[in-house]
């Protein structure tokens, strides 16, 4: 009898621990990797209009720091998805800075102009500013929160306008 | 400043606490019921793996294998714009470029440097980043294009989480005879899990 409930009490907590597992699996999206909360390394570039942009003026509020290149497969893929949420979110809310790493205006122009025609891209010319991000690679996206801390990083592209993907960026904004 | 927490649900303590509370603290009097009840170590499995192909999936791991041609190779530098110099550098090596999908596991170790080539007993040592630098100073390819080329490498080290995937390429001499290479992994976040060897028998660099 009493192996028996030793046995119960077993299945019981493998069971409870299941469900915080699920539990915890499913609070950040898929691909989505929690971050130490350090300093968001220096990031001042020019877009493409020549105007600097400079993360430390940046602060109150969410940046969505993503690298990428036209010659990445699924940096092209993923970019559509990004001009989805340019367009869900105010500025004020979620800032979304695209960095191109080490590509000419012309290459760029020619692909965001048809994707992303909204979003005006800083260009990491020589590509030190992204090499000193070190990204896991291309693309890579950075959520870095209203105090300039690195907070959440996604792996490679993801789907950012489905809704797994938009709830937690709304749960980022309300806090 | 709040963080999206990660929070056991309610109901899971609510259900926990409950069976604890019908079933009588007696697992304390029998060590042995205690240890039987305890899951069995994972056996570790088969380490080496014969693909028959560039391709290979199981449980745990996808991975494939791309052989440039120098067509191929020529034409994505040519349309990044590297300098013509550059790109004969780049064609007097072989680009195998394999793509590993970290399907289950928690992590997944990519260490280029557990990686071997090999013909038969011989080992073909592979062509690291350092390789690089002089042979971009004597074709005067710019920081920009160095930059972008180093992103199309492999990656020497990552930790690769649940579902994350990754590509590149790993240089090693042109050659001339079929080769074969052993993908080494370790797993788990300490690197103590059951090593994971995939093998790709019989590969060859291409030219055209």
């Amino acid at each position: 009898m009493c192996n028996k409930l030793i046995r119960l009490r077993a299945v019981a907590c493998v069971c409870f621990l299941l469900l915080a597992w699920q539990a915890t699996a499913s609070e950040l999206p898929k691909g989505l990797l929690t971050l130490d909360g350090r300093d968001a390394p220096p990031l001042v570039l020019n877009n493409m209009d020549g105007d600097r942009w400079d993360l430390s003026e940046a602060r109150g509020h969410w940046v969505f720091v993503h690298f990428w290149a036209t010659w990445c497969g699924p940096c092209r893929k993923e970019m559509p998805t990004i001009e989805a949420i340019f367009q869900k979110f105010k500025p004020q809310e979620l800032e979304i800075v695209l960095v191109n790493t080490a590509e000419t205006e012309d290459t760029v122009f020619g692909f965001l102009a048809s994707v992303a025609p909204d979003i005006m891209p800083l260009m990491d010319e020589d590509g030190l500013v992204t090499e000193r991000w070190q990204p896991r690679g291309l693309p890579a996206s950075f959520f870095v929160d209203p105090e300039g801390k690195l907070r959440y990083l996604a792996l490679g592209g993801r789907p950012w306008d489905t809704p797994e993907y938009l709830d937690f960026i709304k749960q980022l904004i309300r806090q | 400043m709040t963080t999206l927490k990660r929070i056991t649900p309610w109901y899971a303590w609510l259900w926990l606490a409950a069976l604890i509370a019908v079933v009588p603290a007696c697992a304390d009097k029998s060590d042995d019921g205690v240890k039987t009840a305890a899951p069995e170590a994972a056996a570790p499995a088969d380490p080496v793996q014969q693909p028959p192909s560039p391709r290979y999936e199981d449980d745990q791991v996808k991975a494939r294998v791309v052989m440039r041609t120098h067509d191929q190779l020529t034409a994505f530098y040519l349309g990044r714009e590297f300098n013509r110099a550059a790109i004969d550098r780049i064609l007097e090596t072989c680009f195998v470029t394999p793509l590993v999908h970290n399907k289950t596991v928690d992590v997944l170790w990519l260490e280029l440097d557990e990686w071997q080539f090999s013909q038969g007993d011989k080992v073909i040592p592979r062509i690291k980043r350092d390789y690089w630098p002089d042979q971009w100073r004597d074709t005067g390819l710019t920081q920009a294009h160095q930059s972008t080329f180093g992103w199309t490498l492999m990656p020497e080290v990552r930790d690769l989480r649940l579902d994350e995937g990754v590509g590149g390429s790993v240089v090693i001499p042109m050659q001339t005879r079929p080769f074969t290479m052993t993908m080494k992994f370790h797993t788990g976040a300490d690197k103590q899990g059951p090593v994971k060897t995939v093998v790709f028998e019989d590969l060859q660099c291409v030219t055209n």
